[in-house]
């Protein structure tokens, strides 16, 4: 789906992220690598969820975003800083540069 | 109310502005800081008169109790002050630090405007009170497996760090000034939260915040010398890390030496 725009940012009140300017969900039910919430900069659980869910809302392939995720976060969202954009255009580009995600 | 000179960005600015508008109207700097300092200096008087004739083994306790503060501080502040958390009381201790402390300070403005501002930086003073039931149980052992001196000196030590972490992270948040420039440990300490305070570094890098000593045991420094050149390194920049994560609004997925693999 081309021209989604998702955006995080660390506010006074949590971390925000949304898609499209609505929140993103943490896609629990593809799997829980940690239900504290999302957060980003380095590796770990709450980086993984984020990126889980970025791409589950993504791809649209529950399967594929699962397989991607590790990969995703330690090359993507632990790269993301304090504030971050992602569009559709810009998720493709990562995943081009991630082998084997095709 | 806000620095007349800054090199901040229009969002910390705006931040600081938001920040500032929640805080009580009754909020007074100075009796945050009178209080912490008031709880920790009786304390320390009830320890230090409880102590008969130090004998010179018993004082080997203190560098001991000095590293286990220290992991403690690093623990604490790596796995808690900067991961989410489930538990309330440990969630609100991240929020208040990465989501509070970290975007009123960054490394491009570290300076208070005013004692209004040390809201944002020391702890609440229950906080100590926390800290101190915590090494109760710990002290009262070895008062009790070794001796009564060993066990004061232990609570003594812990309580000391937890003073020295308050006053050393003051002196991380002032102007520039001869003393913090000067000072052995202070400088050293003040360029270490600065780099901190980098939003590229923040979630893993420079986690302690009295002496470098954990951060350097467990790889953690943004510096790449020994124990000694870390706890004495003042302001110097020269053992930097060239390999640290840099992080960037729109990461391409590539690693730092890949070449570009167009999208489809």
């Amino acid at each position: 789906m081309a021209g989604r725009v998702f955006r995080g940012d660390r506010t006074i009140d949590g971390a925000e992220v949304t898609v499209d300017g609505g929140l993103l969900g943490p896609c629990l039910a593809l799997k829980t690598f940690t239900d504290h919430g999302f957060e980003w900069s380095y590796e770990g659980d709450g980086p993984q969820q984020l990126a889980l869910a970025i791409l589950a809302e993504h791809l649209k392939d529950n399967d594929r975003a699962r397989a991607l995720s590790a990969e995703f976060m330690a090359r993507v969202v632990a790269n993301f800083g304090n504030e971050w954009e992602m569009t559709s255009e810009d998720i493709d580009t990562a995943l081009a540069n991630i082998p084997n995600s095709a | 109310m806000e620095l007349n000179t800054s090199r901040m960005s229009d969002r910390q600015r705006k931040y600081r502005e938001t920040y500032r508008s929640r805080i009580v109207g009754w909020y007074n700097g100075w009796l945050h800081v009178s209080v912490i300092y008031a709880i920790g200096i009786a304390a320390m008087s009830i320890y230090i008169q409880s102590m008969q004739t130090v004998l010179w083994w018993e004082w080997l306790i203190v560098p001991v109790a000095l590293l286990g503060a220290n992991f403690f501080e690093w623990f604490l502040h790596t796995h808690v002050m900067h991961r989410p958390q489930k538990i309330r009381a440990l969630r609100a201790i991240y929020t208040r630090h990465t989501m509070m402390h970290h975007q009123f300070f960054t490394d491009e403005e570290m300076r208070f405007a005013g004692q209004h501002d040390w809201r944002v930086t020391f702890f609440p003073p229950f906080a100590l009170v926390t800290f101190i039931c915590m090494s109760v149980p710990i002290a009262l052992v070895a008062g009790m497996v070794i001796s009564a001196n060993v066990g004061w000196l232990l609570i003594s030590t812990t309580t000391m760090m937890y003073l020295i972490y308050e006053f050393m992270h003051f002196c991380c948040h002032v102007g520039e000034n001869w003393f913090v420039r000067n000072v052995p440990f202070v400088n050293t300490i003040r360029r270490h939260h600065t780099a901190h305070h980098n939003h590229s570094l923040m979630m893993e890098r420079n986690m302690n915040l009295t002496f470098p000593i954990m951060d350097w045991l467990m790889g953690t420094s943004d510096l790449n010398r020994g124990l000694l050149g870390h706890v004495f390194n003042g302001y110097g920049t020269q053992h930097l890390k060239t390999d640290m994560r840099r992080t960037a609004r729109t990461p391409d997925g590539r690693l730092p030496d890949e070449k570009v693999v167009p999208a489809e």
